[in-house]
């Protein structure tokens, strides 16, 4: 245990490990795909463009488009998010 | 001294009796997931660095969507309509930029063992200066916000009918206790609590009230009539957005995201997380609070429909922060109103105490450590810290009792559009350092005397304020020439910001290595738990090991 002690002194190289002094703590993560990052100019373009969206109609159950609109817009980037993370996830 | 008569007893009582189970859950989290012993400040500070998927999804909700948030955007509609919508594409994009950039920042503070964000900056920029810059902005930045936690509570008892300020002070030295007891555990022990009461009365609010009222289609004609009424110009409001406001509203929502993850407590969140993976995948599920957030919003239209009149401020004037209580108490059974305000009371509960480690860390490590006692233990820094959260309670109570409410609401203000100047420092530093840390400090500062200037700058002809109106700057005092048109005074700040830093970095190029980065490329994807390496256990007197050092 080394919780007395901080910061930089807490995560020092291990020689005796695999890879040596080139390896420090933690891994390598894998991600892949990371052009995939690209799709979030999706959302960002359509809902930071209010004049897509500023008027009233169409109504959804009675609410002005400018609202439901930028809602849908919630569940929508939250697929895509997770559509992203799946497809740049690497192997464990 | 208070009139009885005037409080609604089973609301209070509801209130009160959730807000001491939840204090309760507060004092009992300091064993929740226990650790050996809280003298270490990845325990108190970062509740073990360890918490998973589902924990972080509700802390760091809990974290970013605030007390202050879930009353004063809905306010924001009743006062203005489709401006205070911004709040919602500000927190549809947030995530899928930080799901970039936040990872890198995860990884490299994983590696380094930083805690604040100004640990980072040292250690990538080398500049114990620039670090203690972007530390005393976090500070600036956190404390009124803390503050605003309390208008939040404040508005709800107002609303059950107490007028003192006792009740305040009662609930934040509960806050300070449990948080000094537990650290971050309490926060994300409570934000399950917490979360789970704001759905429950965001759904049946939602589903409830418009059948009341007579459907949305009433509530947004309602609104419309509102704002037809009063005389656009030169603040618009409306159902939806006047045109010179098309350039506020997206610079709004762009900026503030921009901002948000720049905030000290924000990190705080996503760095008590167990792994790079965690915070990927938070990323991709926390925008479902946008949605609640959303719905949120509405209800300040709803106010209007049902003709909700906010009471008088301490001040004299009309706080509009009281509305959505209004609505919830005038609506709602006495019971369920109960259940209500207290989702609004606990949710105070979790941001207030979040930014207070977060300011107290920054303190600690970024300003007591670096320049005060160099050579203080792990333990030392655990108990300074633990001490300091109690002091920044204590002043944000004493801000909110001292001086006027409004004073802590123009000061957020100034918060979002001071803290996105460490923008440069921190997001560009994840990925390069072609920027010089001397660049950094210059840009810095011009942001912020361009950015403090500019709201200054700003009159507000409907609440007749001659400064610090608005986040609002019109293009026509920048030099556009006649126009209505405004923008967010942050993003213009930024962009002075990066132009000075970028100049200053070109043209110190040649003077680059004086600065060290102790940081190296490999740190900034690395992932939890690679098995060939262990914490290797240092005795405090011995020089730091230069574990990054190339």
């Amino acid at each position: 245990m080394a919780d007395h002690v901080s910061g930089e002194q807490r995560f020092t190289r291990d020689p005796a490990a695999p890879g040596g002094a080139a390896t420090a703590r933690g891994r390598r993560a894998n991600e892949r795909n990371t052009g995939l990052y690209w799709l979030f100019v999706i959302p960002l373009v359509a809902t930071l463009l209010p004049s897509l969206y500023n008027k009233l109609s169409p109504e959804l159950f009675g609410i002005p488009f400018f609202y439901w609109y930028q809602m849908a817009w919630v569940p929508l980037t939250v697929l895509l998010t997770v559509f992203v993370y799946r497809r740049t996830k690497g192997d464990a | 001294m208070v009139p009885l008569a005037a409080i609604n007893g089973v609301e209070l009582t509801i209130f009160v009796v959730l807000f001491l189970a939840v204090s309760g859950l507060g004092f009992v989290a300091s064993r929740w997931r226990r650790a050996e012993s809280l003298d270490h400040l990845d325990e108190w500070g970062l509740g073990g660095r360890n918490f998973g998927a589902w924990i972080s999804w509700f802390l760091i909700g809990g974290d970013l969507y605030t007390a202050y948030t879930f009353v004063a955007v809905p306010a924001l509609l009743f006062g203005t309509g489709a401006l205070g919508f911004f709040a919602v594409p500000y927190t549809i994009i947030q995530f899928p930029m930080a799901f970039i950039v936040a990872p890198r920042l995860w990884s490299v503070a994983h590696r380094h063992g930083y805690v604040t964000p100004a640990d980072f900056v040292r250690g990538r920029h080398g500049s114990a200066t620039l670090a203690l810059l972007i530390a005393i902005t976090g500070i600036a930045a956190t404390m009124p916000y803390i503050a605003l936690q309390l208008v939040g509570i404040g508005a709800v008892m107002r609303t059950i009918g107490i007028s003192g300020e006792w009740p305040l002070i009662i609930a934040f030295i509960i806050l300070a206790a449990y948080t000094y007891q537990s650290g971050l555990r309490a926060p994300a022990l409570i934000a399950f609590v917490k979360d789970t009461l704001i759905y429950l009365v965001v759904l049946v609010a939602i589903i409830y009230i418009p059948i009341k009222l007579g459907g949305f289609h009433a509530i947004f004609d309602a609104a419309d009539k509102k704002f037809a009424k009063t005389p656009t110009p030169p603040n618009p409001d409306g159902v939806v957005l006047a045109n010179p406001q098309i350039l506020g509203y997206s610079s709004l929502a762009f900026g503030s995201a921009l901002a948000l993850f720049m905030y000290p407590h924000a990190v705080t969140g996503l760095l008590a997380t167990r792994s790079r993976d965690t915070v990927r995948k938070n990323m991709a599920a926390l925008p479902a609070y946008s949605f609640v957030l959303g719905l949120l919003a509405l209800l300040g239209l709803m106010a209007i429909k049902a003709g909700v009149t906010p009471l008088t401020g301490a001040n004299g004037k009309p706080d509009v922060n009281t509305v959505v209580p209004l609505l919830f108490d005038k609506m709602f059974p006495s019971w369920f109103a109960g259940i209500a305000f207290a989702a609004i009371g606990i949710g105070a509960l979790v941001p207030a105490a979040i930014m207070s480690i977060a300011a107290a860390n920054l303190f600690t490590r970024n300003i007591y450590k670096e320049y005060l006692r160099r050579d203080a233990s792990p333990a030392e820094e655990a108990r300074m810290s633990r001490l300091v959260s109690l002091v920044i309670k204590a002043g944000a109570v004493v801000v909110i009792l001292v001086l006027d409410p409004q004073f802590s609401i123009d000061l957020q203000l100034i918060g979002g559009v001071v803290i996105v100047q460490t923008l440069p420092a921190i997001v560009i530093g994840l990925y390069t350092r072609a920027l010089h840390a001397w660049g950094l400090v210059a840009g810095w500062a011009c942001g912020m005397a361009a950015g403090l200037y500019m709201l200054y700058n700003t009159p507000n002809a409907v609440t007749g304020k001659t400064h610090f109106g608005g986040p609002q700057y019109q293009l026509a005092k920048l030099g556009f020439g006649d126009t209505k048109v405004t923008i967010y005074t942050g993003v213009v700040a930024l962009a002075l910001n990066l132009i000075v830093a970028i100049v200053v970095s070109l043209a110190l190029r040649s003077r680059r290595d004086r600065f060290e980065d102790r940081t190296m490329p490999d740190d900034y994807v690395a992932e939890a738990g690679d098995p060939g390496v262990r914490d290797v256990e240092v005795a405090p007197e011995e020089p730091a090991v230069p574990a990054g050092r190339r």
